[in-house]
């Protein structure tokens, strides 16, 4: 039976970070030129509704087509052979560092001892905190063991991404925006420090409780009181704890027989235990916590202009659907022309829908046997529709506004007028500086409305020949 | 998420019901709009979302065009107690179908939503079909927000339609401006929608919130993106060698690639101006018009405008000065190292860093001159920059028509501390290019873009 080979990009766990590095890897790869991402966008379009997290699933969907995720499952496979290999180096050192107190005589310089177990720790310590303090930027952060590891996955051996350096410089970049970079790096060096602890002291026990050393302390130029000082002073928080001091007599004459060379050694261990594992285990478990908390709290910055691009391009695919269709009413109207025969030799002038400070009658149109204008009302369209039909004009001549949009209402009046009178012609008057447009618009519109048989002017000496010419 | 506020945005045919949808929703492409009336015929929905879930559905109705008949056709529907009832009568008969199909679906609408939205062309005369109108949609019993369309014309008869607006118990009301500045009418309507739906007023509440939001997000993006290229601008900066110099059309050749370099630069950030604020290149706007023909680009080097930036500026007549050039004007607005005198002028010799004086020391060595944008230059893009940003900060989406272009240029007083900003960077020729991850760069991005955000917030954007 064949097996299927487990894919690899399956077993690739996602998290928050991880989505947020290949969005950053994909943003700096598109400054480039953007990448061909229509199917993405609609995917991610209707995948997520939230503004954000469709960006994600965007970066996501190409991330996987240029196989950044791939990339990264490797970097986790690697950084897991790193920890495994900084485990080994911090067993060595721990193991180096025990050799070279325990030695290979009965004799421990206890002060040599004590700065052997906590000088390179310390001094480690101290150029985290200045790094941690400058935010990770500057000297120190460029530095770091941490920023020195990223640079190494990104040019790992292998089967090599040709944007895993351009994930790796986005992902420091993430972790400096955020501020996070000490804290990221911080929790891997405290954990590999407290680990080289743990087998520091775990060594130092085994050695005490199983060999018998003598504990002393030597000088050239100090007297003994500085020793006895030193020991109580940097044995105080050790025995706060429970750890036993040397008394007096033992500090200042180790070599004494009868010394308390238990004590010595306890408080060789107690410093090592309170003076290296403990600020590294609570800074360690304070980093993770911080960086933990700096992740979670890690966002897109949906203000760049990058992120505002692709938001308006989602908006864009944003559909709306038609909830009631048009359904187009069959056209009730047939345009009747009364023949001429039938009207009388009168003329028609009718305003219809006429803004009030327009001057009434129009110069030139004044003599009509009908000279009416309305604003539109039912009453008044009836009253003048039956003015017209008693009248039977042999022309009629209805003045609209220009600027007013047609409507059906109209389309309704002046179908009815026209009905009544042998020729009907429009004359649309415009308030000053009015535009083509709205003249237009209303040609436009009594093409489409089957009334094409009215004519249509826009000059009121125009409109006069007209009426002149019809009425012959 | 409690379902969406529906809501219909009704008038009379071509007030502008879609074009109002499409700035609402800042969807561009929304419905069609034109001048022909009745162009919208069908009821179609919109939704406004507030971080993806549908927070308003906006429904947009075709327009009323036959108001006057259909009022007095339903007057004198019999036995209807109330006037929804009346409503209800009309729709259930044979016209609602036949002759008033289009007048049907919008009250259809406006009985089914939680309030409408009356849209008035103010431009128009209160006519007695508008009176049916505004008569006929209060028989729906809904509430209605009036809508005052194209209030900046000049032909705008907004206190006519106010008075008779105020007659149909209508007071509350929006002003605004389809195809003008719109800025701020938004949060006004969804205030005042408030009040006329008030267990919906946490809602509205939350949409003026996320609007302001979008809206400080979208100019912040805008900011960053002028500020990216006045910086890399500012750090533009080529070396040509001595010998090539004195060659005239060696020189000629130069420049023009230097330039070209400058505009294809700009026309990058107008394309991602334009990008970030949705604004598609088919869409004519007169606003913006001048960045989409390239107008713009005659005015970046033209001797007059620079000389005018000049005076401006405050450095009097030291286009190419520096070094005896002025009177070669296809060398205008760029300089041999003058940038650097101006700029010791402007944001003094210490901003720019002392790290030129040991490049500037290598060049002479090794015969070679650099060229950089004067900041007259500077000053031009600037202007330029700024007056897109606020165009399309102003804009409406549903500009259609023709808009005066209210110019924003910046008063003079406030672009001289941006272009002293921007002097830094001259020192670093490497941030020209937004590779450059250097973090000073950031940190004076993030300066200028706050300067230029300043500006845009003093002329109230």
């Amino acid at each position: 039976m064949p097996r299927d080979r487990p894919d690899r990009t399956a077993a690739f766990h996602r998290t928050h970070f991880s989505e947020l590095l290949i969005a950053d890897t994909i943003r700096a790869i598109e400054q480039a030129g953007p990448l061909a991402d229509e199917v993405e966008m609609r995917e991610a379009f209707g995948t997520a509704s939230a503004r954000e997290t469709r960006l994600l699933v965007r970066a996501r969907l190409l991330g996987h087509r240029l196989s950044l995720d791939r990339e990264l499952l490797r970097w986790r496979e690697a950084a897991l052979a790193a920890t495994f290999a900084l485990t080994l180096l911090a067993f060595l050192t721990a193991y180096g560092t025990a050799a070279a107190i325990i030695g290979s005589g009965r004799t421990i310089n206890a002060v040599t001892a004590f700065f052997a177990l906590l000088g390179m720790p310390t001094l480690t310590l101290a150029i985290w905190a200045v790094a941690a303090a400058s935010g990770g930027s500057g000297l120190f952060g460029h530095l770091s063991f941490g920023n020195l590891l990223l640079g190494l996955l990104a040019r790992l051996p292998g089967e090599r991404n040709p944007h895993a350096l351009t994930m790796a410089q986005s992902a420091h970049g993430l972790l400096q925006r955020a501020r996070l970079l000490p804290w990221a790096f911080g929790a891997v060096s405290h954990a590999v420090w407290a680990a080289a602890f743990v087998l520091l002291l775990a060594a130092l026990w085994f050695a005490f409780s199983f060999q018998q050393y003598r504990l002393t302390w030597e000088t050239t130029i100090l007297d003994a009181e500085f020793f006895v000082r030193f020991v109580t002073f940097t044995g105080a928080l050790p025995h706060w704890l429970g750890f036993p001091l040397p008394d007096a007599a033992t500090l200042i004459e180790p070599g004494a027989p009868g010394g308390d060379h238990r004590a010595w050694a306890w408080w060789l261990i107690g410093c090592a235990f309170v003076y290296g594992l403990l600020p590294r285990a609570v800074l360690g478990i304070l980093s993770w916590a911080m960086y933990k908390r700096g992740v979670r709290r890690l966002h897109l910055d949906t203000a760049d202009p990058y992120y505002r691009k692709l938001l308006a391009r989602f908006d864009e695919l944003e559909q709306s659907r038609v909830v009631d269709p048009e359904r187009r009413a069959p056209s009730d109207h047939a345009a009747a022309v009364r023949a001429s025969g039938e009207t009388s030799a009168a003329r028609a002038v009718v305003g219809f829908e006429l803004p009030s400070e327009l001057a009434w009658p129009l110069s030139g149109l004044a003599q009509a046997d009908l000279l009416e204008r309305i604003a539109g009302a039912g009453s008044e369209r009836r009253a003048l529709l039956d003015q017209l039909a008693g009248l039977r004009p042999r022309v009629l001549l209805v003045i609209c506004h220009a600027a007013s949009s047609p409507d059906r209402g109209t389309e309704r009046f002046l179908r009815e007028a026209a009905r009544q009178a042998g020729q009907t012609a429009l004359l649309l008057v415009a308030s000053e500086n009015a535009t083509a447009s709205g003249a237009r618009r209303w040609q436009d519109w009594l093409a489409q409305s089957d009334l094409s048989h009215i004519a249509c002017f826009t000059d009121a000496a125009q409109a006069a020949a007209w009426m002149e010419a019809a009425h012959g | 998420m409690a379902e969406p506020i529906l809501i219909a945005v009704v008038g009379h045919t071509n007030a502008g019901k879609t074009s109002l949808l499409r700035t609402l929703t800042r969807h561009v492409t929304f419905g069609e709009v034109s001048d022909r009336p009745g162009t919208t015929r069908h009821v179609e929905a919109i939704d406004l979302k507030v971080d993806g879930a549908p927070a308003v559905r906006f429904f947009d109705t075709p327009g009323l065009e036959d108001a006057v008949t259909l009022a007095e056709y339903m007057k004198a529907l019999q036995d209807c107690a109330t006037p929804p009832e009346r409503v209800r009568a009309f729709l259930a008969g044979p016209e609602a179908r036949a002759a008033f199909e289009q007048e049907a679906k919008v009250l259809r609408k406006m009985l089914e939503v939680e309030a409408g939205i009356y849209v008035i062309d103010t431009r128009e005369p209160v006519l007695p079909k508008f009176r049916a109108e505004i008569e006929i949609l209060t028989w729906c019993a809904r509430p209605i927000m009036p809508v005052l369309n194209f209030v900046r014309d000049p032909h705008s008869r907004s206190q006519e339609w106010l008075a008779t607006l105020a007659a149909y118990n209508l007071h509350a009301c929006v002003q605004f401006d389809a195809i003008a500045p719109f800025v701020g009418s938004e949060r006004q309507l969804y205030q005042d929608l408030g009040t006329l739906l008030r267990e919906r007023r946490a809602e509205l509440a939350r949409v003026v919130e996320d609007l302001e939001f979008q809206r400080r997000e979208r100019q912040a993006a805008g900011c960053r993106i002028v500020a990216e290229l006045l910086v890399s601008m500012a750090a533009l900066r080529r070396p040509i060698a001595q010998e090539d110099f004195a060659a005239a059309h060696r020189r000629e050749k130069f420049i023009r690639a230097f330039r070209e370099d400058v505009l294809k630069s700009s026309r990058r950030a107008i394309d991602d101006l334009l990008a970030v604020y949705g604004f598609r290149s088919e869409d004519v706007d007169t606003a913006v018009l001048p960045w989409l023909d390239g107008r713009w680009e005659d005015d970046l080097f033209n001797p007059e405008t620079l000389r005018d930036a000049s005076r401006k500026l405050g450095t009097g007549a030291a286009v190419g000065g520096a070094i005896g050039l002025a009177a070669d004007i296809a060398f205008a607005g760029l300089s041999l190292g003058a940038g650097t005198a101006l700029g010791a002028a402007l944001g003094g010799i210490a901003s720019q860093g002392w790290g030129q004086f040991g490049r500037r020391l290598s060049n002479k060595l090794r015969g070679v001159q650099e060229l950089t944008l004067e900041n007259e230059v500077l000053f031009v893009l600037a202007v330029q920059m700024l007056t897109l940003l606020a165009a399309l900060e102003q804009r409406g989406h549903a500009a259609q028509g023709k808009m005066t272009v209210a110019s924003a240029t910046e008063s003079d007083e406030a672009l001289k501390p941006l272009v002293a900003a921007l002097q830094p960077a001259r020192s670093h020729p490497d941030w020209a290019s937004g590779g450059s991850g250097d973090a000073r760069r950031l940190r004076l991005l993030d300066i200028v873009g706050a300067q230029l955000a300043r500006m845009l917030q003093a002329h109230g954007l």
